[in-house]
This record gives C-alpha cells, structure tokens and sequence, in this order.
C-alpha cells in the first residue's frame, strides 16, 4: 500500500467520500474539471474551489497541504500572468465590450524603451480566474486519488461496461506497481554506484545520460510482459465468459442522490459556462471590480 | 438439435493485456519518481511517458497506448483530461505501423519508424498546443508553435517518443511484432488528426 500511496496519495480511511461508489467519485472529479473549463469568473472559480477544498476536508486531507498541493505550479502561475499581462489585448480584449480599464504599463518607459505590457483591471481578473483554473485542475485530481483506490477505479470500469481486457490491463499495472518501483529503484541505485549522475543541463546531454537507465528498464519490463502473458495463459485467462469479482460494488442510496446533485450541478455549470449562456465569465467580476472602483471615486 | 456456444472473442489477448499492464505501470512509476529531462519551460521538464506509450502501441496496439495514457494522465498533475490529447499520436503511429513493420531493409525501416514519429507528435502537439493556450493561457498557439519546432523541444521530444522504440525495433524486432488488429485505425488516425490540428488552428 505504500508504493500506491507514493504514487497516487491513496489514504485508506473511512471518511463520507471515501464511502462512495467509485463511479460517483469519478463523476465528482469530472464535474469539478469541467466547470473549471466552463467558467473564467474569479468569483465563480473561488466558490468552485471552496467547493473542492471542503470535499477535501470531508476526505480528512490536510488544508496547509492542500494549499501546497495548489501552489506547486507556481512557476506556472507566473508564466500565466506575464504571458496575460503582455498578450491580454491581443488574445482576449476583443471578447469584452467595453474598454478596459488599464492601471499601468508592466514596463515603463524609459527613455526611448517601452512602455510595454499595458495592465488593466480586466487583464488580471480574467489571469486570476485562469490560475484558479489550473489550481482546481490540480485540487481535483489529487482529491481523486485520495479517496478512490486502484481497487475502486478498476471495479468502477468494470461497472461502466469497459471491456474486461482494458480493466485486467490497468489491474496488471496498479498490481506491478510495488515490484516495478522496487526495480526502477535498484536499477538507478546500480547505476548511481557505477557513477553515473547528470551534471548537465544540456537536455540533449541528458537524454543521453538516462540511456542507462531507461534501457535496462525497458528490457526487463519486456521480459515481465512475456511472463505474465505466459502466467495468464497457463490459468485459462479468457476461457470462461463468466466472471466473478473480488470486489462487488453497489450503487447505495447515498450513491443515487450524489450522482443526481453531481448531474444537476454539471448540467447548471455547462448551462452557465462559455458554451450556452457565458455568464460565468470574467466580465462580471470585472464589472463588480469597475463598479466599485467608481463608486470610490466619485 | 445442436447447441452451440458463442465464445466472446477479447478485444486484447493476454499478451497485449500484460504489456499494456507492464509499461502502464512503468510510466506512471517514471512520472510518478519525477525521472524526467529538464529545459522545456523554467521548472517544467520534459516527460519521459512517451517511451513507454510508443512501445505499448507498437508491440500491443493502439488500446494498449491507450491504456497506458491513461495511467499515466492519473499521475500527471493535469489528471485524466490529459489523455486523450497523446491519442493522435498513438493512431497515426499505429496506422503506419504494421507496414513499416513489414519493410525487409532494417535501414529504411528504422527511418520509416522516425519519419512517422515525427508525423505522430507534430499531430499530437497541435492538441497540447490548444490545451495550453485555450484552457491555461500560458502561451498562444503560434508561440507554442514557433518556440516547439524552432527552439528544439520538437527534437528532444522526438528522441523521448521514438528513440528507445526504435532501438527495440532494430534489436529485438521479434517482442513489437504487430500481432494486434485495429479495424479502422486509418479513420481514427484521420479524424483524430484533423481534430487536433483544428483545435490548434482555431486559437492561432
């Protein structure tokens, strides 16, 4: 369980997420991801992501963490705010109907230099939402793999009608996950005795230096697959159509109720969204924010 | 009268089933470990996943790479909605496959292989290309564009997806034989390019 919590932050504990189907847990993650694509609205996105912070709570998960969990890509936010602060009235501008309203240049005009990257009000809302964006994409994946357990997905599939062969596939992987670490961990441990490291950045320098450890990686994978494939088919894997689980799963009332609150709020969400009717769209919290603006000013 | 009992045929045979298992399992444990080559923007690397899906797909089809992008995007901090933008890349190169396979000459077939990789991922970045620029804004489609093929993580990106894949066709030819069949693979090729490349094309 340790090498799964490693990699998919699984916590087995019985907490009111962990208790759903894994199929109303998948749904959850979609109708998080999908309303963040679907709206661009600070204000929106900020309730969006409370949203997801208490479900996280409601998962025992930690605040300070999950707030670190959003601040990972902070390089990334940065990157979303330069490219929006200098290309805004290129990309975006357009889509408003009114002028917006600038506060300043990002870099001034220094004698015959600049000015360049006119900031304007409507610029870093619209930025904010999309940080908020990416931060709610990162939220709801690891709120995902939180609470369902490779156990849940597989089981879930099987439950959508994914074909048998797809589910066994993805069982094989999250069952070779402990072994496989164990020996891409020996094979970098053996590698790094025989003294190798990167002391490069050069990525071309380095593709060159992995070599070592990829390629004996793939060869022994390759042999793996050969065996299990050889074990599958000395136990008769695809003889009989019936099948039995190990784990059944079963839509409780609880299940029922999440999946109509989960549909309703994705359809009201897509209802709202830049595909229908748009009104979860930057503008209205760049209207709140002019508005209030002038009310100060006059 | 006599009865007969229709078997359910698997979409993939046990051996398809272990690869895409195996290499699934390895993709997510590289991403997962963060082995991954540094350079592509300031504190985001270059993925090595694409090794491990070329592999599945060429010895186990495309359902295999599929499978393994779907492994892989649960580990990746984007999640699931990820996947479907490596299946272009995975169709294109599962549609030319079994005929570069067929090629006697080791030489033109190694060269076939890259020609199509190079095919597969130009496709396969116009998807990304839209993701960052419509969904995260980060760059737009023409800067993804020009600093990609200009600035070279085209190439480093070529040699993740088909470096390694090619070598094990040259040494071991025998473990990615394609004994997979995809009925209307070149269709699926055909719509998932054009889906990608239009998305692209869209927020140029």
């Amino acid at each position: 369980m340790s090498v799964i919590s490693t990699f998919f932050g699984y916590k087995p504990l019985d907490t009111f997420m962990h208790r759903f189907d894994g199929r109303v847990k998948f749904l959850l993650y979609l109708a998080f991801v999908i309303s963040a694509v679907a709206w661009s609205d600070p204000i929106y996105l900020l309730c969006l992501l409370a949203v997801v912070l208490i479900c996280g709570k409601l998962a025992k998960d930690y605040f300070s963490s999950m707030i670190k969990t959003i601040l990972i890509p902070f390089p990334g936010y940065i990157m979303i705010l330069l490219f929006n602060i200098f290309a805004f009235d290129y990309t975006v501008k357009q889509t408003l109907s009114w002028t917006p309203l600038y506060i300043g240049w990002a870099i001034p005009k220094i004698g015959s230099f600049g000015p360049y990257g006119h900031v304007s009000i409507e610029g870093l809302t619209f930025t904010l939402g999309v940080c908020l964006r990416l931060g709610i994409f990162i939220l709801a994946s690891r709120l995902f793999l939180r609470v369902a357990s490779p156990s849940d997905i597989v089981a879930a599939l099987e439950k959508l009608k994914i074909p048998l062969s797809i589910t066994m596939a993805i069982s094989v992987a999250f069952g070779y996950l402990p072994e496989l670490a164990r020996q891409v961990s020996s094979i970098l441990e053996a590698q790094k005795v025989r003294g190798w490291n990167i002391k490069t950045k050069n990525p071309f320098k380095v593709a060159k230096a992995f070599a070592p450890i990829v390629v004996p990686i793939v060869t022994r994978s390759m042999t793996r697959a050969e065996f299990i494939a050889a074990a599958m088919v000395s136990r008769g894997f695809g003889a009989s159509s019936k099948r039995l689980s190990l784990k059944e799963i079963k839509f409780t009332k609880k299940d029922y109720i999440a999946t109509a609150i989960l549909l309703t709020f994705l359809g009201v969400s897509i209802l709202i969204g830049i595909w229908v009717l748009n009104i979860a769209n930057f503008r209205f919290t760049s209207f709140l924010i002019r508005s209030l603006l002038s009310q100060r000013l006059l | 009268m006599r009865s007969e009992t229709a078997i359910k045929q698997p979409i993939m045979s046990p051996r398809q089933i272990a690869i895409a298992g195996i290499f699934g399992a390895l993709a997510m444990i590289v991403t997962g470990m963060g082995l991954a080559l540094p350079g592509y923007l300031p504190l985001v690397n270059f993925e090595l996943q694409g090794t491990f899906i070329t592999i599945a797909t060429m010895a186990a089809g495309p359902i295999a790479g599929i499978i393994v992008s779907f492994l892989v995007s649960l580990v990746s901090a984007v999640g699931v909605i990820s996947c479907p933008f490596y299946w272009p890349h995975i169709f294109v190169l599962a549609a030319f496959y079994p005929k570069i396979y067929e090629v006697k000459n080791v030489a033109l077939r190694f060269v076939l292989f890259w020609v199509v990789s190079a095919l597969a991922l130009f496709i396969q970045y116009w998807g990304w290309w839209w993701l960052y620029a419509a969904v995260f804004k980060i760059m737009t489609v023409e800067a993804m564009f020009w600093y990609n093929m200009v600035g070279g993580p085209y190439i480093i990106y070529l040699l993740i997806w088909a470096l390694i894949p090619s070598i094990v066709l040259v040494t071991t030819p025998n473990f990615v034989k394609p004994r997979w069949r995809m009925p209307g693979i070149i269709w699926l090729a055909l719509i998932s390019s054009i889906i990608a490349i239009i998305l692209g094309l869209l927020w140029w």
